[in-house]
């Protein structure tokens, strides 16, 4: 099945269920809350937001040279830095170090980059077992799934789920609570920090003057993964970063607002190499590994280069319509939502992901929650146009928009449709052939309905308004 | 071609079209003034808010009584200290040993009640501790004990995560420390359908002692 076919055929699982719904309504909701409660402590929230947008505008447009400079300063203080060009290198860097270091077992902190590589997968063909640590994401990796959403992974489980998941793969007793299911987790995995010998993180920020990457978290399980195990290897997406230490003090709160609607998130860690002389403890070897897969394509977009601002702040997501009916697993992609719409093509591919931007009502609410402003309803639109223009549409979709086209354009033409039409409605909804499976619009008319149209034109009214009004005079 | 070379080349062509620029924004405030006088009940806001616990103290007998208050409480017992001078202060009232960073911190620290270190700074705005290798001897002292008490001095507490900056810019700027951690109230999580549970991974008790004498 096509990527097209299978989210169509997926969203409609998923927009009749009921209780993904009630699920997902509870979370977001919950979610609406507390952003606006902490939002309400900045005294200028848009302002915040076009200051952000600034620093990432200086920071994407200068990459090459915020790149070398992480780079230099970071290497100064002893830190490795591998450049990789696609997933598959990214792979081979990591496994490569594995064999050299023996390496049999790491423990991971959330990343949604290493989802978009697939180094789980990768690394259990290599006989290398990958611990989750993050509770959400260790959930999934029990569960054989994949994250369903970029920030809360477990969004669409209930409590009751997650039970019977550690029951069944953990052989604990069912019916504990939410507490219950998190000291069972934290008392599995703190032997697995003990006993790893690689911790991998991801990074939401990479500071290009002081050489640090930047991590966001709430359970302290990425400080653990950074501490412990002999060797820390964080893997980061390219476009990840700021000019300067202090543009911190905006992003950290904003990715803690739009992300779940913290003040601060419990943990922000910069890390800017191993262990160094006079320390006492920490990795002996720090890795970063600068990962490109696609976002040079993006970049090479002047205008959609912004898409690559995103701070993975999950906002978008918890806003949109869309994702609010069709839940995260149906887009089949490592990011979901409004901005998985968005830079899917440029990742992967125009011609196998362009319904995503399809899938929209351009209602524009992800282009307002986003905390550093990206435009991403007209990149919807932008991602359609250039999907049409390369030729990506069917026949049949631009015959129709052909003739739609030349009607627009002539009046009395479009005069006689529209009676023609109003007639076809009529004696179509008289023998009882609307919403048939032999009614022509019926593919349209499936999952919507269909408005009678007026017996009277906009125009027709008008010119008899305007006729009346004049004789009242 | 490297990898390197062939991304920074990727790049340099990518950007030879240029993207148009955002409009520069004005220089106006994003967060709202705190008075001076008001940065300890600030911090003190929102570390309760955080479910953290915290203690003023202007003289030591007051602050060890509330230590060993804390230390019954929460049968606090197998307790280690940074060797820094407050936090050994603190940490003879609980007994605590006193780490020489030779070979005892790390993963060492995995069977612990509580461990104490001093801070860099406290942020008001935010509620938050900053902690480096120094302040925090180490990583993992911090971050593996199941408690944390953080001794601070009311001298160290700043305004906003940008005068945090700017005063670890000043001390450590020529020779960074391998990390800098943020440590906002105790470990969390509400990944199970948004129920806020304390002590996902790192420390279930945040205890902040602010000494001003
Ligand atoms: S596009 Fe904006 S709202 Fe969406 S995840 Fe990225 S930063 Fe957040």
């Amino acid at each position: 099945m096509s990527h097209a076919s299978q989210f169509e055929h997926d969203s409609i699982l998923k927009t009749v269920n009921l209780r993904h719904r009630a699920i997902l309504q509870k979370a977001t909701g919950t979610y609406d809350t507390k952003v606006a409660e902490t939002k309400a402590k900045f005294i200028n929230w848009n302002h915040g937001r076009e200051i952000a947008r600034q620093r990432k505008w200086e920071a994407i447009n200068r990459l090459d040279f915020y790149l070398q400079e992480f780079e230099r300063s970071t290497s100064a203080r002893g830190t490795i830095v591998h450049w990789a060009a696609d997933a598959a290198r990214a792979n081979e860097i990591i496994l490569r170090l594995c064999k050299a270091r023996g390496v049999r077992k790491l423990v991971k902190s959330k990343s949604m980059v290493t989802e978009e590589i697939h180094l789980n997968e990768f690394l259990e063909e290599h006989a290398i077992t990958p611990v989750e640590t993050d509770l959400g994401e260790y959930i999934v990796q029990l569960r054989h799934e994949t994250p369903y959403h970029i920030v809360t992974p477990v969004m669409h489980l209930t409590k009751e789920d997650i039970d019977l998941t550690f029951h069944e793969k953990l052989g604990t007793p069912t019916g504990s609570t939410a507490e219950g299911l998190a000291m069972t987790a934290r008392r599995v995995l703190r032997n697995e920090y003990l006993t790893a010998d690689m911790g991998i993180t991801g990074a939401n920020f990479i500071v290009a003057d002081t050489g640090m990457i930047s991590i966001t978290e709430n359970e302290g399980n990425a400080r653990l993964c950074s501490s412990i195990p002999r060797i820390h290897v964080a893997i980061c997406g390219i476009e990840k970063v700021l000019p300067r230490l202090d543009d911190l003090a905006l992003f950290l709160p904003m990715l803690a607002v739009s992300g779940t609607g913290q003040q601060l998130t419990c943990y922000n860690t910069m890390i800017g190499g191993p262990r160094q002389a006079g320390e006492t403890d920490g990795p002996e070897e720090f890795h970063v590994i600068l990962l490109d897969n696609g976002r040079t394509n993006l970049l090479a977009d002047a205008e959609q280069r912004e898409a690559l601002h995103c701070i993975r702040c999950g906002a978008c997501l918890n806003g949109c319509p869309i994702f609010k009916n069709v839940g995260g697993h149906a887009y089949g992609t490592t990011y979901q939502g409004p901005i998985g719409a968005v830079i899917t093509p440029h990742l992967k591919g125009l011609g196998e992901w362009k319904h995503l931007s399809f899938a929209s009502s351009l209602c524009g609410n992800c282009t307002d929650v986003c905390p550093v402003h990206i435009d991403l309803h007209h990149h919807l639109l932008q991602n359609r146009r250039n999907a049409v223009s390369a030729g990506y549409s069917s026949w049949i979709e631009r015959l129709n928009f052909r003739m739609w086209n030349s009607l627009m354009q002539n009046e009395s033409a479009y005069r006689v449709a529209v009676v023609l039409s109003r007639i076809a409605q009529k004696i179509s909804r008289a023998i009882g052939l609307e919403g048939s499976p032999i009614d022509p619009v019926q593919p349209w008319t499936d999952k919507r309905t269909l408005p009678a149209i007026a017996d009277k034109t906009f125009r027709d009214w008008w010119d008899d308004h305007k006729l009346k009004m004049k004789n009242e005079e | 071609m490297s990898d390197r070379a062939s991304i920074l080349n990727r790049i340099q062509n990518a950007l030879r079209t240029p993207a148009a620029r955002p409009p520069e924004p004005s220089p106006k405030p994003v967060f709202p003034p705190i008075a001076p006088t008001d940065l300890v009940a600030h911090l003190e806001r929102e570390l309760l808010a955080l479910k953290a616990d915290f203690h003023f103290s202007s003289n030591w007998n007051d602050a060890r009584q509330w230590l060993k208050q804390i230390a019954d409480q929460h049968e606090l017992r197998r307790v280690v200290t940074s060797p820094e001078m407050d936090a050994v202060e603190a940490g003879r009232s609980l007994g605590a040993r006193t780490l020489t960073g030779d070979g005892d911190c790390g993963r060492h620290l995995a069977d612990l009640d509580l461990g104490i270190t001093t801070c860099d700074c406290a942020v008001a705005r935010t509620g938050s501790v900053v902690l480096t290798p120094q302040s925090g001897f180490g990583r993992a002292l911090s971050v593996l004990p199941p408690a944390h008490l953080v001794v601070a001095r009311k001298s160290q507490v700043v305004t906003d995560l940008s005068d945090a900056y700017k005063l670890l810019q000043a001390r450590h700027g020529r020779n960074w420390p391998s990390m800098i951690t943020f440590i906002t109230g105790p470990s969390r999580t509400a990944d199970i359908e948004k129920i806020l549970v304390l002590g996902a991974h790192g420390p279930k008790k945040l205890f902040v002692l602010l000494l001003d004498f």
